[in-house]
């Protein structure tokens, strides 16, 4: 190809590219293009209107969620707040037994007696109803409340308490008629200027149904005091100071007193009337923790001027019986008591099924050697016509005369299976023990169970079995308890007249139905 | 000496051997629960089982009423019984009386 053909071909490819510049300006610049260009504008501007609107609504569910969030934990704190209040009033209607508790027990007894000294027997059976009825309340931090009233009845009887010789020590303890009695009635304060560290007591006191028959009963503990010690209705004050010590826990101070029964007069001196009784009782409670956190008590007490009993009876026989008697004079106290008991307990020991107790007691009589004097002289019961002679025998202290001083002990252990068994209501089995000496002091006077078996001088034997129909609230208990005495008991639980040799077998079968709620 | 007399000093006797020769190893469960699952948020002085009534322990552990604060998370099974009946044994307000007895 000629350079000039080379030339024209370029040229015509230049003019080419031309207009084809020239078409596309011309396009581009044309009213419809414009057209376009502000439809694509216009379709840029709603998008990013609506990636706007997208972005608000966005935050706005972010908000919404947020606030939605803040709802839910409020709610859950709420929900919380609510649980947790619902499980203090559960605490609080159970703490504070709002309204009342009830212990109604109907038991039947069988009971022999067998004297072999005499070959003497005996048998007896007896059908029973208790019941108490508790009411207590804690209406704030430092005061709390109890009251139990009491009936305890034979079936169909109506003794009054005047009739069974109910003293006051056992005024609600002693079968006697359908009335209800207060056995307990007290107050307890603890002050919140002493730290709660104190506690002020006052009242018909908690000393009475004893500790241990927690176990035997499967009800529970109705006193703090050792059963060894005293098991009696008591009206009286105690001071408790509570310890921050690995052993010792608290502390207690107790004054009880109890009025000269002839006295007519209640704020005036009876002119026949004699010294009155007074209680005083120091205890340490406590728990060894290298045994288990086995709980532990250890008491002293002290029955001061102890006054002779039935002076009213004997004044009064006098003068039926137109007795040649001119003058009488009851000492104003026969002598005092001194009882020393230590006791310990443990439910589930190291974990197994097992609760254990032992306990024992050493008491000591200390006699003032004061006797009755009758026409200037000691009183002799020969005196008496022979009928009548029998009703002096319980007239001194542990003893005949009031003369001598004696020393005693007691001791009192047990266990109690625990079946762990769901399908039979976790049944219990038990087994208990006591001994008492010669010159043993029970002091268990207002114990329920028909022999009292604390008070024994001799051994006591028991075997019993719990058997729950609705745990915690229905139950059967049988028992068998064996009681040999080689000593007299005495009167008002060991306290009054000689313990003179005895040689009995006293057996008790029995069985409850108990219900507690 | 009598026979029933005899048998209740063996029974006695055997109990204080039950006593003793259980102590180590009951310690040991006593262990247990001091370190349990409770223990990974509690310390040890937030709470007593004495704190509460059986009832309360019930509502709180055997109904998982704990849930609705914290879930807690057994660490296996049979953890749950086994605390709850720690705790139940322990609970406090058990309607006992006495003398400065609260609960």
């Amino acid at each position: 190809m000629s350079f000039v053909n080379r030339c024209n071909c370029v040229l015509f490819f230049l003019c080419l590219l031309f207009f084809a510049a020239v078409s596309g300006a011309e396009e581009a610049s044309s009213p419809y293009a414009d057209s376009r260009n502000k439809q694509l504008q216009n379709q840029v501007d709603e998008l990013n209107t609506q990636i706007e609107i997208r972005k608000m609504e966005a935050e706005a569910l972010k908000s919404a969620i947020k606030e939605q969030q803040e709802q839910i934990d409020g709610l859950k704190s709420n929900i919380a707040s609510v649980y947790k209040q619902t499980i203090s009033d559960a605490g609080l209607i159970e703490k504070y037994k709002l309204g009342n508790s009830v212990y109604l027990q109907s038991a039947y007894y069988d009971l022999s007696r067998e004297n072999n000294l005499t070959d003497d027997k005996s048998s007896d059976n007896a059908f029973t109803n208790q019941l108490d009825i508790k009411i207590s309340g804690q209406p704030s931090d430092e005061i709390q409340f109890h009251a139990t009233m009491s009936m305890y009845k034979l079936w169909g009887a109506w003794n009054t308490p005047g009739d069974v010789m109910s003293s006051d020590f056992s005024y609600s303890g002693k079968p006697s008629d359908a009335g209800v009695k207060i056995k307990k009635g007290y107050v307890d304060y603890r002050p919140e200027w002493l730290g709660q560290a104190v506690n002020l007591s006052f009242g018909r006191l908690p000393t009475s149904d004893g500790y241990l028959t927690t176990y035997r009963y499967n009800r529970p503990v109705q006193t703090s005091y050792p059963d060894l010690s005293f098991n009696a209705e008591s009206d009286g004050i105690g001071l408790t100071f509570y310890l921050e010590t690995p052993i010792a826990k608290s502390f207690n101070l107790i004054y009880a007193r109890s009025e000269d029964d002839t006295d007519s007069s209640p704020f005036q001196k009876d002119a026949q009337g004699l010294e009155d009784i007074d209680f005083y009782a120091a205890q340490a409670n406590g728990e060894l923790p290298f045994l288990d956190t086995t709980l532990f008590s250890f008491q002293w007490l002290r029955v001061d001027n102890i006054r002779p009993t039935g002076d009213d009876l004997i004044r009064d026989m006098i003068a039926f019986y137109q007795l040649p008697i001119t003058s009488i004079v009851f000492p104003d106290q026969l002598g005092c008591v001194d009882k020393l008991t230590f006791q310990m307990d443990n439910d589930r020991l190291f974990d197994l099924p097992v609760d254990v107790f032992a306990s024992v007691s050493w008491s000591s009589t200390n006699t003032s050697k004061d006797q009755v004097i009758v026409n200037g002289q000691p009183f002799n019961p020969a005196m008496l016509p022979p009928a009548l002679q029998g009703y002096t025998r319980y007239l001194y202290l542990l003893s005949p005369d009031n003369q001598e001083s004696h020393e005693g002990y007691g001791v009192y252990a047990g266990m109690r299976y625990n079946f762990e068994s769901d399908a039979l209501r976790n049944p219990k089995l038990g087994f208990e023990y006591f001994t008492g000496s010669k010159y043993w002091v029970g002091l268990s006077i207002a114990a329920t169970d028909p022999y009292q078996k604390l008070n024994t001088r001799g051994d006591v034997f028991e075997i019993y079995y719990i058997q729950p129909f609705v745990e915690k609230m229905l139950q059967m208990r049988t028992g068998y308890q064996v009681i040999q005495r080689d000593y007299t008991e005495s009167l008002m639980a060991g306290l009054y007249g000689p313990a003179t040799t005895a040689d009995e077998d006293d057996t008790l079968f029995y069985l409850s139905l108990d219900f507690l709620f | 000496m009598t026979s029933i007399k005899k048998a209740a000093h063996i029974v006695i006797f055997l109990t204080l051997v039950l006593l003793f020769s259980t102590g180590a190893w009951a310690e040991n469960k006593k262990i247990d629960f001091e370190h349990s699952v409770c223990f990974r948020c509690h310390q040890t002085d937030d709470f007593k089982p004495s704190d509460k009534t059986e009832q309360q322990w019930r509502m709180l552990i055997e109904k998982n009423g704990h849930d609705i604060l914290k879930k807690i998370v057994w660490e296996f099974p049979g953890q749950k019984e086994q605390i709850l009946d720690y705790l139940v044994k322990h609970a406090g307000g058990s309607g006992a009386e006495g003398i400065g007895v609260w609960h």
